[in-house]
């Protein structure tokens, strides 16, 4: 099972704060739930606008595909998939095949790139 | 090795095991122990429990952070911290009754992943205690090259301390912090030894914990600016500490 950070970003017009919510906690319910490793567990960390997730756990590959986890968004909002995967972007830091810390360099480097999205200041 | 926090090994058990006679854990224990509040060893092996090992057992939650992934310089297990969202909550009802922000002392070991955590432009935040943005109390690592900072903020009156002294090192180091309302102080600590001047003009400590803002190695639990590297035997007394004092809990 890969060890691996994800992202989803929800493109404008996006949905409600709502739909958001359920969608995140759609992926909040993905990969492993429970466990003696907390890093192994699933937790995320959203964007100070709520528009971005990631997503860290210990996932089966199968649902980590872009399909699968729109799917999963879709089932919870209650759309069909084509409208989910229209309006989002969605990436595995690193890439599917990447290593746990090769993930993380990935999950860092974008964070700096966006830190005004992610940390508020001092 | 499991190690147990709440049953700490005594010096004979523990001298075999590690060497030298009193374990750091038990000299911590004996500092101020009718004021120590929290001790959070962080070196469980296994579990989603940070344990408590001070009297008064506020155990923390880990979240994300790889346990026994370097030793300590005590030979203890210690957690790495991701960079992204790690972190242990410490928040609870009954360490929020404990605590005293006008009277304090807040420790914690780090070691950054490798140096070029001291340049990556990025907040760091290593221990947090905070009721809300007027309340607040920060040791961190900020934007700022090799830069270390202090910061209590009391009744919207802030008063910090910043420095580089380890800035690049990847060494553990000790970063303390003490406040005393009363006396009107605030001191900041590296290994023991104080840096930058001692505040004075503090405000007045108010409110309750904002439970997402009691904690190690983030800054609140969404969470941001947080810790890339480890930390160790975080721990907190609810009245600041003699020089003298401090300079033993720097010294493993």
């Amino acid at each position: 099972m890969p060890h691996l950070y994800i992202h989803i970003r929800n493109l404008p017009p996006g949905w409600t704060t709502s739909q958001r919510n359920t969608a995140w906690d759609a992926m909040r319910a993905t990969g492993k739930q429970d466990g003696n490793r907390p890093e192994h567990i699933t937790h995320v960390r959203v964007s100070l606008d709520n528009a971005e997730i990631i997503v860290e756990s210990l996932f089966d590959a199968a649902e980590i595909t872009q399909a699968a986890v729109v799917a999963t968004m879709a089932s919870a909002l209650g759309l069909q998939s084509h409208a989910v995967d229209a309006i989002i972007e969605y990436e595995v830091f690193g890439g599917a095949g990447a290593t746990w810390d090769e993930s993380r360099l990935a999950a860092l480097a974008f964070l700096l790139a966006n830190v005004t999205h992610w940390e508020v200041p001092e | 090795m499991k190690l147990d926090n709440r049953r700490p090994m005594g010096g004979p058990a523990r001298a075999l095991l590690f060497g030298g006679g009193q374990s750091y854990l038990d000299k911590l224990l004996g500092i101020q122990p009718s004021n120590l509040i929290g001790l959070w060893p962080l070196r469980e092996t296994s579990g989603g429990v940070a344990v408590d090992a001070s009297p008064e057992g506020n155990d923390g939650a880990y979240t994300s952070v790889t346990l026994n992934a370097t030793p300590f310089k005590n030979g203890d297990p210690a957690p790495q911290f991701d960079g992204v969202n790690s972190f242990v909550d410490v928040h609870s009802a009954a360490l929020n009754t404990d605590f005293d922000g006008a009277e304090l002392t807040m420790s914690v070991w780090f070691q950054m992943l490798n140096a070029g955590v001291w340049t990556d432009s990025t907040l760091r935040y290593l221990m947090v205690f905070a009721v809300s943005t007027s309340n607040e109390i920060h040791l961190f690592r900020t934007t700022t090259d090799n830069e270390l900072k202090t910061r209590y903020e009391a009744g919207g009156t802030a008063v910090t301390v910043a420095f580089t002294d380890a800035g690049g090192s990847i060494a553990w180091h000790n970063f303390t912090m003490t406040i005393s309302a009363l006396a009107d102080e605030m001191k900041t600590y590296l290994d023991g030894a104080q840096v930058g001047a001692t505040q004075t003009g503090l405000g007045t400590w108010a409110g309750d914990l904002a439970s997402d803002s009691a904690l190690l190695g983030a800054r609140n639990t969404s969470p941001a600016s947080v810790q890339n590297g480890y930390l160790a035997y975080g721990a907190l007394w609810k009245t600041p500490l003699t020089d003298a004092e401090v300079l033993s809990l720097g010294t493993v």
